[in-house]
């Protein structure tokens, strides 16, 4: 085969890197992935998350970012549970929880649609691609999650592609140089 | 756009081992901003097309070399030249790419007459974004494959390591210490010093870690780096973990960009399994190993001790300093942190020597430096160049000045800790000190170019919005000054400000500064403060005329039409391009 140096390595990587742009997660893989969801209780799948992390203080961070891929938010049991697995007290797990961005406590939606605010993005009109997602998207003031729970739009700090403001991600795509005229068909992409 | 062709100089060619015993090497841009445009797309039909043209072809996805703005790239090499980069590959066009290069092959001429008006061909050489560069940590970012060791190997990756190895820790320090190399994370601390320190401090356990935390908006050096040579960075942890008397690293990542910490962990595993890495290292008794740590997203990480507490497991928040990490650190052991972009000097230091390496650089900042250029300017990307080089030279040679109709009234560097420099001090050189003498850290170097259509207040607003947002609480004067200064720049922004107010915010400024606990806070007013400076009398047509000179530039500067059917008036004259 043409790219074949590389053996399984390269079989590996590749799936990744396409699974960065539309065409990733096949519609099987991701029935799949919701069955998986719907057969297990929560309870079942904190604890299986939980059994792969490393009984140590340290870990709390990756235990708790492991529990938020697995069920989408923190849960109160999937806190309590963390803490309890690595030793430390509910409330200290509280307050990681609480402290960064990534942690969210509140249920979110099939698909995280992160807007960079980045200072390049903020410069090139991040806040107008913000506003127009969130008519699209048809959001209230103040709310972030659509009543389907879809969608959930989301500011983060820079991304990191600069060159191509502004930047929208959706689900691992990412999208440079996004008009304004272009959100409804990128947020078609996910309907 | 067309493709443009840039035809590499035969000086920059790729070593044989490159080619796996292939005639044609096929390289596509595949970092984050490569995919963002669709990369892994081109990627298919490029393999596609090599079916057909050159079945006997090698495709290899490799980091972007900093010419973001001419995503995608996909550079074709033959063994023993011609070596062509084709910029604004999309996957329409990506086929045309393949012919290309075959008829090329065959005959130059030929080409140009059957690709007219498809392909421009041009010199690399000429090309002043790429030909006034310096490029050493980016040398072969763009080249190579990032998930390949032998091909790290082949480029005289861990040339360095081995020199290391064959000398005693303290003779490393010293190199590093005559090079001048001084910290590239912001604040140009002497590296060899730092090092120093560490190896002196007395500990059973030792501990290095790269700061991978790049938060800074408007950076991304860290990224293009790690995506496109994962290995400089690891074998410079490795160097320095010799150096100090380590033998446990970590690798702390940014959440927001998975593709670095994928990477890395690649990489990290790979140069395990070949004795790069891991116990006795090239049979030479020393032991060392890395963990990558992914960071769950606080801006405040990227201060030393809050990483610690991070890595620990906690709430990154900072604490007061002395004890350095240096003497006490991650679980209270005497711990080493760098910059991922320091790291990636020192394989280069130690394979080249250290005379080579202060050949480049100005006074006391000796080197290279990685900028990003973003913002309002035509070439957006990361540049490499000599620290001490004219900001003219960046923003308008390499850069290639403001996109048609505007001008660039500032630049912003080094993000919420920087500050904002009007263009009349653009002759200043890009280096420590002399952003220093305009009220300014360099930060991690992350260059936005502001035009006129962007308000000043507004972009301080914006910096504060985001330093009250990050802060993290620990201390009064950044948790509470800050959140005064934006309600008086909100109030500013919506008109009910009032003359006291700036001399206010300097106040509070000047009181943040001091008293913060951390670099956040201690840095926070930078970008305010130097606005106020440049820029007040665009403060003070905000709060007297309750009037905005860059959204009337926006609202009327731009409108042609509705100036042509006499709507609306040109607010300034629309500047030539420099």
């Amino acid at each position: 085969m043409l790219l074949s140096f590389c053996g399984d390595a390269y079989e590996e990587r590749f799936a990744t890197m396409i699974s960065f742009r539309g065409t990733s997660h096949p519609k099987g893989l991701r029935n799949l992935l919701q069955f998986d969801r719907l057969r297990m209780s929560l309870d079942e799948r904190i604890s299986k998350v939980l059994s792969k992390i490393e009984p140590k203080p340290h870990m709390l961070i990756s235990a708790l970012q492991s529990l938020q891929d697995s069920i989408g938010y923190l849960p109160e049991q999937a806190i309590k549970a963390a803490a309890e697995r690595v030793g430390v007290p509910v409330s200290k797990a509280y307050g990681v929880a609480t402290f960064y961005h990534q942690f969210s406590l509140k249920p979110i939606g099939k698909y995280l649609v992160e807007i960079c605010f980045g200072t390049a993005c903020h410069v090139m009109g991040a806040p107008d691609v913000y506003r127009e997602f969130e008519k699209v998207l048809g959001l209230e003031e103040g709310e972030d999650t659509t009543s389907n729970l879809k969608f959930t739009l989301r500011k983060v700090r820079c991304m990191g592609c600069c060159s191509l403001a502004p930047v929208v991600r959706i689900h691992r795509d990412i999208y440079g140089k996004v008009k304004l005229l272009q959100v409804k068909d990128i947020v078609a992409k996910y309907e | 756009m067309s493709i443009v062709a840039y035809l590499r100089d035969e000086s920059e060619g790729l070593p044989e081992s490159l080619f796996h015993g292939r005639d044609i090497r096929v390289m596509v841009g595949s970092s984050t901003c490569s995919l963002a445009k669709a990369a892994a797309e081109v990627m298919r039909c490029v393999e596609e097309a090599l079916l057909g043209f050159q079945p006997n072809a090698l495709l290899v996805g490799v980091g972007c070399n900093g010419m973001c703005y001419a995503e995608v790239l996909v550079e074709i090499a033959r063994k023993g030249g011609p070596y062509i980069l084709y910029a604004n590959v999309n996957p329409t066009n990506a086929p045309l790419v393949i012919d290309h290069f075959t008829t090329y092959v065959k005959d130059p001429i030929g080409a140009s007459n059957k690709f007219f008006g498809k392909v421009e061909l041009k010199k690399l050489s000429e090309e002043p974004f790429y030909s006034l560069q310096e490029r050493r940590v980016l040398r072969y970012v763009g080249r190579i494959d990032p998930y390949s060791i032998d091909e790290y190997i082949a480029v005289g990756g861990y040339k360095g390591l081995k020199n290391a190895l064959e000398m005693s820790p303290s003779q490393v320090i010293e190199e590093v210490s005559k090079s001048g190399l001084r910290g590239r994370g912001g604040a140009g601390f002497p590296t060899g010093r730092k090092w120093k320190f560490v190896r002196d401090s007395q500990g059973d356990q030792k501990y290095v870690i790269c700061n991978a935390d790049e938060g800074d908006p408007g950076a991304f050096m860290n990224r293009l780096a790690v995506e496109g040579n994962p290995f400089m960075i690891i074998e410079g942890m490795t160097i320095a973990a010799y150096a100090v008397g380590a033998n446990m690293g970590y690798v702390f990542v940014r959440a927001e960009k998975p593709l670095m910490a994928e990477r890395l962990g690649w990489a990290i595993r790979n140069a395990r399994e070949r004795g790069y890495l891991g116990e006795n290292i090239l049979d030479k008794g020393f032991s060392f190993d890395i963990e990558v740590t992914l960071s769950a997203g606080a801006f405040v990480c990227g201060e030393e001790t809050a990483m610690l507490r991070a890595i620990e497991g906690g709430r990154a928040m900072p604490r007061h300093r002395p004890p350095f990490p240096s003497t006490e650190g991650l679980w209270g052991k005497p711990t080493l942190v760098n910059n991922v972009e320091t790291f990636a000097h020192v394989p280069l230091i130690l394979a080249n020597g250290s005379q080579w390496y202060s050949t480049l650089g100005s006074g006391m900042s000796k080197g290279t430096k990685v900028f990003c250029l973003a913002g309002s300017v035509m070439k957006t990307g990361a540049v490499e160049v000599s620290l001490g080089t004219p900001i003219k030279r960046l923003v308008y040679d390499i850069g290639g000045g403001a996109p048609y109709g505007t001008r660039i009234k500032a630049i912003q560097v080094g993000g919420p800790s920087g500050g904002c420099i009007p263009a009349k001090y653009f002759d200043y050189g890009l280096d420590y000190e002399s952003l220093t003498s305009l009220g300014m850290i360099m930060g991690s170097g992350g260059i936005v170019c502001l035009s006129d259509s962007d308000c000043m207040v507004d972009i301080a607003q914006y910096f504060l919005t985001f330093t009250t947002a990050e802060s993290c609480g620990a201390c009064v004067p950044c948790r509470v000054g800050l959140i005064h200064i934006l309600n008086t720049l909100t109030d500013i922004l919506n008109g009910k400000g009032n003359l006291k107010d700036i001399e206010t915010i300097i106040d509070i400024s000047n009181v943040i500064a001091k008293t913060s606990l951390c670099g956040l806070g201690k840095t926070a007013p930078n970008p305010i403060l130097t606005a106020i400076n440049y820029f007040r009398e665009e403060f003070l047509e905000h709060i007297l005329e309750n009037k905005c000179r860059a959204k009337m530039y926006k609202t009327h500067g731009f409108n042609l039409n509705a100036i042509r059917r006499g709507k609306a008036r040109l607010a300034f004259r629309i500047p030539r391009k420099r």
